[in-house]
């Protein structure tokens, strides 16, 4: 009981288990193998991009540039290789170069020019949305060898009882391992969760706060850039709107996996758990035919319920600890 | 001691679950009919027919008639039809994301809208593969795989109709701004080729670029028509080629005091603009029905699903005779709105 207060994956675990339950029970094949496989399919860039979010909102900081970067990579990959008939990976490593880009500038606005960070992503959100616009003359570019948009449809296998498992989820699922292997055992990871939690003593422990936060926002940056290269394989076309909204469910997904949007505290499996929230949630009520209107309402209802959740869980850790306390002095009579 | 606690917590989750499980199932068959717009009628307990539109997206007016249009063909066929889409405009990804739902839950037929030609094309070759019968209306995507498209009129004639009316409005000379929704849409860039084409007839008109994109967006037509006010006070004429377009530019010239100074006409529908059309701010509408469109879709879905093709010139009740060219693009007959005629149609 108290390790599952404690436990920060504790509440979006409930979730996941009553949600997908929910849906395998009154949803037709909703929990077919077929279809879970779709879903991990789909929501693959969103995990990419919410990995870095992560560190990012660890440590104390928002970027909602996420779903813009995404769209700017997507087309930088679209015109090199589409239009301009670059070799198609050289174009990848630019896309990947340009969301690098986005995501330092991102960070050095924040440290260097002290902009907060939630109107400095702002900004960025609307130029890189804008930049892809202007540079796809706002069209959707298609003209991709078959060895890029193959890889799109690339498939990993076959494993036990999975069958084929998509190249996109294998690769998702590896840099949230790295993701996580980052943030619990290098002394990085530390100092992300130090800058997070009090900006103030890191500093002056003589942690250079500035690198560590252009850092998670370089990263987050890279990582968009990945993830418009994947949904750009994904779907065979690069698209100037590309991650649409990817900042409202990263941001869920990061939020309802039990990161603190306080900093300090957060974690990668909470938030692969998150996205997989999000993932089957628009899955069921899609399969259910539910009209996209009433889901955003009910994305948006999970987003308040994950953060009262939260809330209740950091009283009841904070109720528990203070009882123990008070029990602690009898124990030691005893 | 610790373990038992466990057990204890394992058992309460257990039973909160089902608890959550016995509400959602009584409350799922309560709303449902609130929540999705599935059409059944009761007949058979055998499987029954289930056509998927997927628009590009829903919630606007234009779209609300094409789902009666599609709730009332589904009830006289006796089949099971919904129509779903993303709820903001533009987003392609989004509704790849439906679609791509939809052939995992196993529907007989798709019927695409789709919002970017190009996108939609690995998409359309996954369901073709899995057997089910891909269709598109409203807007085309030529290059897949889909079996046929039904269009509400010639796309690059509707464009040609537009300006013809705007340089009959202002005698064949002025400057004319150009309203479209996103450019990433088939049919809307082929009503704007149909401009392009047709204003070379007035050497005396000339279209102010660039040209508004309003992305579907009522708000962002009206703040697109107002700014290219400012910049160009000398404006003659607006022809629109989206349904928001016009009601937009309508707003925009009476918020700056221009109403009736500066022309409408465009592609929209005559209830969201029936008041201006009476007090002769929108000077007139090009238009079909997108509820017969619909209507007639959904019936040449189903015929096709039960082995039946449509022919060139076969004829449609309520509608008049289609067109059915050898590429699988089958044309309605369009109509033309003004003061005169706006009361006879009521979508």
């Amino acid at each position: 009981m108290r390790s599952l207060i404690r436990a920060k994956e504790s509440v979006v675990l409930l979730m996941f288990i009553v949600v997908f339950a929910a849906f395998a029970v009154t949803t037709d094949r909703f929990a077919s193998v077929d279809n879970l496989l779709n879903i991990a399919r789909q929501y693959s860039e969103l995990a990419v991009v919410a990995v870095g979010l992560t560190m990012i909102i660890i440590t104390g900081g928002i970027d909602i540039s996420v779903g813009s970067i995404v769209g700017l990579s997507s087309i930088t990959l679209g015109v090199l290789a589409g239009q301009m008939h670059m070799n198609v990976w050289a174009a990848c490593a630019a896309a990947m170069a340009v969301g690098l880009l986005c995501g330092t500038l991102n960070g050095l606005v924040i440290t260097k020019l002290g902009v907060q960070p939630i109107v400095a992503t702002l900004a960025m959100m609307s130029a890189a949305r804008g930049l892809a616009f202007v540079l796809s003359g706002a069209r959707s570019l298609a003209d991709f060898p078959d060895s890029f948009v193959g890889l799109g449809q690339t498939e990993v296998g076959p494993v036990p009882f999975i069958g084929y498992i998509p190249l996109s989820v294998c690769l998702a699922l590896l840099l949230a391992v790295c993701g996580f292997v980052l943030l619990r055992f290098t002394s990085l990871g530390r100092m992300i969760h130090a800058v997070g939690f009090s900006e103030e003593a890191t500093r002056l422990s003589g942690i250079g706060v500035v690198k560590v936060k252009v850092f998670a926002y370089s990263l987050t940056g890279l990582l968009c850039g990945l993830g418009g290269i994947m949904m750009t394989a994904r779907v065979a076309s690069s698209v100037p709107d590309a991650g649409n909204g990817f900042e409202f469910e990263a941001i869920t997904a990061v939020v309802m996996g039990g990161s603190s949007l306080r900093g300090g505290e957060g974690s990668i499996i909470g938030t692969m758990i998150g996205v997989a929230v999000m993932g089957i949630l628009r899955n069921g009520l899609n399969l259910r035919g539910v009209p996209n209107t009433w889901q955003v309402l009910f994305l948006g209802a999970m987003l308040i319920l994950a953060v009262l959740a939260d809330n209740l869980r950091v009283w009841m850790r904070s109720r528990l600890e203070s009882r123990q306390q008070a029990l602690e002095p009898s124990k030691a009579e005893a | 001691m610790k373990s038992s606690r466990t057990l204890a917590m394992v058992c309460a989750a257990i039973i909160v679950l089902a608890a959550i499980f016995a509400i959602n199932g009584c409350t799922r068959r309560t709303t449902k009919p609130t929540t999705t717009t599935t059409v059944t009628k009761p007949t058979s307990t055998k499987h029954k027919r289930k056509i998927v539109f997927v628009m590009k997206l829903i919630g606007i007016p234009y779209t609300n008639v094409c789902e009666e249009g599609m709730k009332k063909a589904a009830k006289e066929l006796g089949i099971e039809a919904e129509f779903l889409g993303p709820s903001t405009g533009g987003d392609t990804i989004q509704q790849i994301s439906i679609i791509e739902d939809q052939i995992s839950r196993g529907v007989d037929a798709i019927v695409i809208s789709p919002n970017d030609d190009k996108a939609v094309i690995p998409v359309i070759q996954k369901a073709m593969n899995k057997g089910i019968k891909v269709f598109t209306w409203d807007s085309d995507a030529p290059k897949s795989k889909r079996i046929f498209y039904v269009a509400a009129a010639d796309d690059i004639g509707i464009g040609e109709i537009v300006i013809d009316r705007v340089a009959k409005e202002i005698g064949g000379k002025g400057k004319v701004a150009l309203m479209t929704g996103s450019p990433n849409a088939l049919n809307l860039s082929l009503h704007v080729q149909g401009v392009e084409k047709g204003v070379k007839k007035y050497p005396g008109i000339t279209l102010v670029k660039p040209y508004i994109y309003n992305d579907d967006d009522q708000q962002k037509a009206i703040q697109g028509a107002i700014t290219l006010l400012q910049k160009n006070p000398d404006l003659a004429a607006f022809a629109c080629v989206n349904s928001p377009g016009v009601p937009g530019a309508a707003r925009a010239l009476i918020q700056t005091g221009k109403d009736k100074k500066i022309k409408i006409w465009g592609l929209s529908i005559p209830s969201e603009n029936r008041d201006y059309i009476k007090q002769g701010i929108v000077n007139g509408l090009t238009i079909w029905d997108p509820g017969k469109l619909t209507y007639v879709t959904t019936k040449l879905v189903n015929d096709y699903l039960d082995g039946k093709k449509p022919r060139d010139g076969m004829e449609m009740a309520g509608v008049g005779k289609l067109k059915v060219s050898p590429t699988g693009v089958i044309i309605m007959p369009g109509l033309i709105i003004t003061k005169e005629n706006v009361d006879q149609f009521n979508f």
